[in-house]
C-alpha cells in the first residue's frame, strides 16, 4: 500500500500581491500569478541561507515518485517563524502551496505549509 | 567644630568676599547649563513592518539608458544569485530585520541579509580625498532634534532593485529616521537621488518594529547552493 498519496493541483487563482521577499527578483524566476499545491513526504530540509529548501517525494497518480523542492526564506525568517529543522523532520507528511517555478521544474517558492497535524502554517 | 566658631569663619567668609567684590576680583559664576538631551535610543532589533516593494509605486520614470538596461535585464545575471551582497540601499530595504548598536560616535546598522554591516559616522567624519566605491557605501548621520538624518555615498554600482533597475555609482541616499509608539516603531523616509537612473529623486517609506528578544541570525550564502 502506498504510504505518500501524491496530488498535485494547480490552480489557476490570482494571488494577490503579498509582502513577498526573496533576495532574488521573485516574480522573475517564479509564476507569482498562480499557485501548486502538492502533498508528500519530507525527505530533506535544508536550513541554509540565503533560501532554505524543504524536499518533498511527490507520488503521482501513476505511481511515479517526484521530488519538489520548497525554495522559503533562510534561518533567521524560519525560526521567528517556528519552522525549524527539530519541528519538520524527514519522513513526515505535509502539504505545500507555492508559486511553481517558471522553467517548469518541480520547484516552488513556499507559501503556506500544511503541518503533519493538518494545520496550516503561512510562511510567507 | 563649636558653633560660636564656626558662626566667626562664616562672618570671615562674607568679609573676604565682600572685600574681592569691592575690588573687582570676584569673576561671576555663569549658571550651569542644563545637561544637553540625549538623543533618542535606536538600539535593538528591527522587523521590517512594510512589504518589500513598499514605495514601488512612487518610483520616478528610469532615464532612457536605465530604462534601456531595466528591459534588457536577465535576473539569472543578479550577483545575489551567485551570493553576492547586493549593496545599500537595496539590501537595506528588503524586509529582512537589522539591528542598531549605539553610540555617541558612531552608529552601527548590522543587517541579517548577507550580514551587511553599516557604519553610521555620527563625529563629523569626512571622507578623505580617495575612497573606493563600497556596496554599502559610506554614510555619516546627526541628529535634528529627535530625527536621525543619514547621508550615503561612494555606493559602488549595482542593482537598485531586483527587477533590474540600475543604479550607475552616482547614487546618493538621504535616510530620515525617527522613532514612534513609545519607541516601539522605527520608521524612516529614503530619499534615493542618481541622476543616471531618474531625473527627480525616488521617496519611499518604511518602517520596523521592535523585537525586544530578538536577535540577528549568520547568513552565510554558499554559490554551489543556488537552484538558479
Amino acid at each position: 500500500m502506498r504510504t505518500v498519496v501524491g496530488l498535485v493541483l494547480v490552480t489557476l487563482l490570482s494571488i494577490a500581491v503579498t509582502t513577498a521577499a526573496a533576495h532574488h527578483s521573485l516574480a522573475s524566476l517564479f509564476d507569482t500569478a498562480r499557485t501548486v499545491t502538492v502533498t508528500g513526504e519530507v525527505t530533506r530540509f535544508e536550513f541554509i541561507a540565503p533560501h532554505g529548501y524543504i524536499h518533498l517525494r511527490v507520488v503521482d497518480e501513476s505511481d511515479e515518485p517526484t521530488v519538489w523542492q520548497l525554495e522559503t526564506y533562510p534561518p533567521g525568517m524560519l525560526i521567528r517563524r517556528g519552522l525549524t529543522p527539530d519541528v519538520l523532520r524527514p519522513g513526515q507528511k505535509i502539504s505545500a502551496r507555492g508559486y511553481p517555478s517558471r522553467d517548469g521544474r518541480p520547484l516552488m517558492r513556499l507559501l503556506t505549509i500544511t503541518m503533519p497535524n493538518g494545520k496550516d502554517r503561512q510562511i510567507q | 567644630m563649636s558653633r560660636a566658631r564656626s558662626h566667626h569663619q562664616g562672618r570671615r567668609v562674607v568679609a573676604t568676599l565682600s572685600l574681592l567684590a569691592g575690588l573687582g576680583l570676584v569673576v561671576a559664576i555663569p549658571p550651569i547649563a542644563p545637561a544637553a538631551e540625549p538623543p533618542p535610543n535606536l538600539a535593538g532589533v528591527w522587523l521590517a513592518t512594510s512589504p518589500r516593494n513598499a514605495g514601488g509605486a512612487n518610483r520616478p520614470e528610469p532615464t532612457p539608458r536605465a530604462r534601456a538596461d531595466l528591459e534588457a535585464f536577465d535576473p539569472l545575471d543578479d550577483p545575489v544569485i551567485r551570493c553576492v551582497m547586493p549593496g545599500f540601499p537595496r539590501s537595506g530595504l528588503i524586509i529582512y530585520p537589522f539591528e542598531i548598536v549605539q553610540t555617541d560616535e558612531m552608529l552601527v546598522f548590522l543587517y541579517e541579509a548577507f550580514g551587511m554591516v553599516r557604519r553610521i559616522h555620527m563625529d563629523g567624519w569626512e571622507p578623505p580625498d580617495y575612497l573606493p566605491p563600497a556596496r554599502s557605501g559610506y554614510s555619516v548621520g546627526h541628529w535634528e532634534e529627535d530625527i536621525l538624518l543619514i547621508n550615503t555615498t561612494h555606493v559602488a554600482p549595482g542593482l537598485l532593485t531586483g527587477g533590474g533597475l540600475r543604479q550607475y555609482g552616482d547614487v546618493e541616499v538621504l535616510e530620515r529616521f525617527r522613532l514612534r509608539d513609545d519607541r516601539q516603531v522605527l520608521e524612516v523616509e529614503v530619499t534615493i537621488t542618481a541622476p543616471e537612473t531618474f531625473s527627480v529623486p525616488w521617496v519611499r517609506s518604511f518602517t520596523w518594529e521592535l523585537d525586544p528578544d530578538g536577535m540577528i541570525y549568520e547568513s552565510v550564502c554558499d554559490p554551489a547552493d543556488s537552484r538558479f
